[in-house]
């Protein structure tokens, strides 16, 4: 570095230390006082239902199969799978839905046809809460828009699980005991032809769950 | 007779003489105080006591709390009133504070606050992180003696805030700071405060800046004085520094820039201009009011990946002449884009769906945008197809909202406008 440099340097810091030196902003110059709120802590909830549990084999209701294979139902056929949500350690109001999902075709167009035939039934304590089409409960894909089944007065009054935004959208209020669902998948007797025939898939179901506040989504 | 005279003559006359003019003299001094004219005589005793300023709490609310005690959730906003109250001989000026007490740094430092005078719908004195108040930037220039301000604050964590923060807590105590009114601009600041000029990046002065850079204390907020100011892309900002634009130079402070990497840092009224990318962002980055202008990117994530980025917020900045504005193409948690105009600008906000991001895009005006206004890998968000738009309530009531999950991101949109 130049002498001039040196000397430019020189002015420079000293010229930033005048600039501390005069500040009376950190040291509170001149008259001031404070005052302050008590403290407040805020806290946030819980939402975890990762204990909540699928039995590990079908139960054959209706046919011949005793494992499943989607591949191997005939029209009439039934499969039936209990499934608990736990509410773990949730601390909270929140929503949940049962989502199902075929995966792994057996050929390009399998996951499609079987979308068009295969059929689910949802149960709860003897209710039925959802009996329809598996894709009705296939995951919203991005561009999609929820189906809406607005909440029945009456059902709102009862308390008891709503069927809310998509078909199969139920409510879970602080302090509720876990819920044991009974899930059922089957064929339908007619309307399923010889070009189904031989079209495998696996199904997926899963249990996807959201806070109970406006606006929020599921991590779809 | 003549022996009498004789003694007389004998007399120290000279010393009677001089004993009796004083003599004379007093009795006349005397007579003047008593009896010469009419006078009259007040006198004044100036006490100088130093004048009192206290403010104080008016009657509050117990606690922050939502409607209808809804916990508190992403989203849910707990709100309360704070009176301040002047009881000082003379007019103060104040500002907000905040003070983390305890807790998680994972909840404070995602916490906003929104302020109000006059209520929940009053002037908007604030909104923000949490975090940014306990640099004391909101100052409220007068409040009369014997005067009150009531004030909304409303406290929340932004709607695409995720898991981490389930069951975490952040203790936080809000407060305020008066002073006289003619106490400086930064009065309350949180550190030193050092002002710079452009001269002091001239070639040959940069070193010596450097040095004082890296010398800097923490929480160091650095005074930029009009002008414009030449930064070398290896610039190293001193974490958790804060730049300003000195007060009314706003727009006139100019710094020529280019890949700049900035982490813990904030700025506030300054105008970056350059070509390529402007600011390459890490984690805890803010920008307020200030423009940036001419960048292929003006914002963008800094390259590599980087687990546990996060905290960027772009406030009420404008973008001119940029081909996009803000690209987050790596992780970037917490981040806040809010009330900013897009000019002429591409792409205003482009976000991956690759990466676990969380995104609040609020209250943004992208008028002026020609291509995507908000895009995750190509896909239109907020004004796109259905399911991707922003929408009101059911009944028609409300602004436009949208809460997406894009891939591995998560999107909150709210009350931006489109063309």
């Amino acid at each position: 570095m130049s002498i001039r440099d040196k000397w430019i340097s020189g002015v420079f810091l000293f010229g930033v230390t005048v600039a501390l030196w005069v500040q009376p902003s950190h040291t509170y110059s001149w008259m001031w006082n404070e005052a302050k709120d008590t403290g407040h802590e805020f806290f946030v909830g819980l939402l975890d239902i990762t204990s909540s549990s699928f039995d590990e084999k079908w139960k054959v209701v209706k046919g011949g199969n005793q494992t499943v294979d989607l591949g191997k139902m005939i029209p009439g056929d039934e499969r039936q799978l209990e499934a608990v949500l736990s509410k773990g350690d949730s601390d909270l109001d929140f929503r949940y839905k049962i989502t199902a999902e075929l995966k792994d075709g057996s050929a390009p167009d399998a996951i499609a046809k079987l979308a068009q035939v295969l059929r689910m039934r949802i149960e709860s304590q003897g209710d039925i809460l959802f009996d329809g089409l598996a894709s009705e409960l296939f995951p919203i894909r991005p561009g999609e828009e929820p189906v809406t089944e607005p909440v029945t007065e009456e059902k709102e009054k009862q308390k008891e699980p709503a069927l809310r935004e998509t078909k199969m959208e139920l409510v879970h209020r602080k302090g509720e005991p876990n819920k044991v669902f009974l899930i059922t998948v089957y064929l339908p007797n007619e309307g399923v032809d010889a070009s189904y025939q031989g079209l495998a898939a696996k199904l997926q179901l899963r249990f996807e769950a959201k806070q109970d506040t406006t606006g929020a989504i599921y991590a779809e | 007779m003549s022996s009498r005279f004789e003694k007389m003559k004998n007399w120290p006359w000279k010393r009677i003489m001089i004993g009796t003019a004083v003599i004379s003299s007093i009795a006349a001094s005397s007579s003047f105080g008593t009896y010469a004219y009419f006078t009259s005589q007040v006198q004044e005793t100036s006490a100088f006591t130093a004048g009192k300023l206290e403010i104080g709490l008016g009657t509050t609310e117990t606690s922050f709390r939502a409607e209808g005690d809804e916990p508190f959730l992403p989203g849910v906003r707990f709100e309360k009133k704070l009176r301040i109250e002047n009881m000082s001989d003379v007019p103060v000026k104040y500002a907000l504070l905040a003070n983390k007490q305890g807790g998680d740094d994972i909840v404070y430092d995602q916490l906003m606050v929104e302020v109000r005078r006059g209520g929940a719908d009053g002037d908007l004195l604030y909104m923000g992180r949490v975090s940014q108040l306990t640099r004391a930037n909101v100052i409220i220039s007068e409040l009369e003696k014997e005067a009150g301000d009531d004030l909304h604050f409303s406290v929340y964590l932004p709607e695409s805030t995720g898991n981490e923060v389930q069951q975490k807590s952040a203790e936080v105590e809000f407060g305020f700071l008066a002073t006289q009114i003619e106490n400086g601009e930064y009065f309350a600041q949180s550190g030193p405060v050092m002002t710079l000029t452009p001269s002091d990046f001239e070639e040959g002065i940069m070193k010596a800046t450097e040095r004082v850079m890296k010398d800097t204390v923490q929480g160091t907020t650095f005074i930029l004085a009009e002008g414009s100011y030449s930064l070398p892309n290896d610039f190293t900002f001193p974490a958790h520094s804060t730049w300003k634009a000195e007060k009314g130079k706003e727009g006139k402070v100019v710094l020529d820039a280019e890949d700049l990497n900035v982490k813990e840092v904030s700025f506030d009224g300054i105008t970056f201009s350059g070509s390529g990318v402007g600011l390459y962002v890490d984690t805890n980055v803010s920008i307020s009011n200030s423009t940036f202008e001419g960048y292929e990117a003006a914002i963008q994530t800094t390259p590599g990946d980087s687990e546990g980025r996060k905290g960027l917020t772009v406030k009420d900045s404008t973008f001119k002449n940029v081909d996009k504005g803000i690209v987050l193409d790596q992780e970037m948690k917490a981040v806040v884009i809010a009330g900013n105009t897009f000019e002429n600008v591409e792409h205003a906000v482009s976000a991956t769906g690759e990466k676990a991001s969380e995104i609040q895009i609020v209250g943004n005006d992208f008028t002026k945008v020609s291509g995507y206004a908000v895009d995750s890998d190509g896909v239109r968000i907020g004004d796109g197809i259905t399911g991707f738009k922003e929408a009101a309530d059911e009944d028609g009531s409300g602004e436009g909202k949208l809460a997406v999950h894009v891939q591995q991101a998560d999107f909150y949109l709210e009350a931006n406008k489109y063309k």
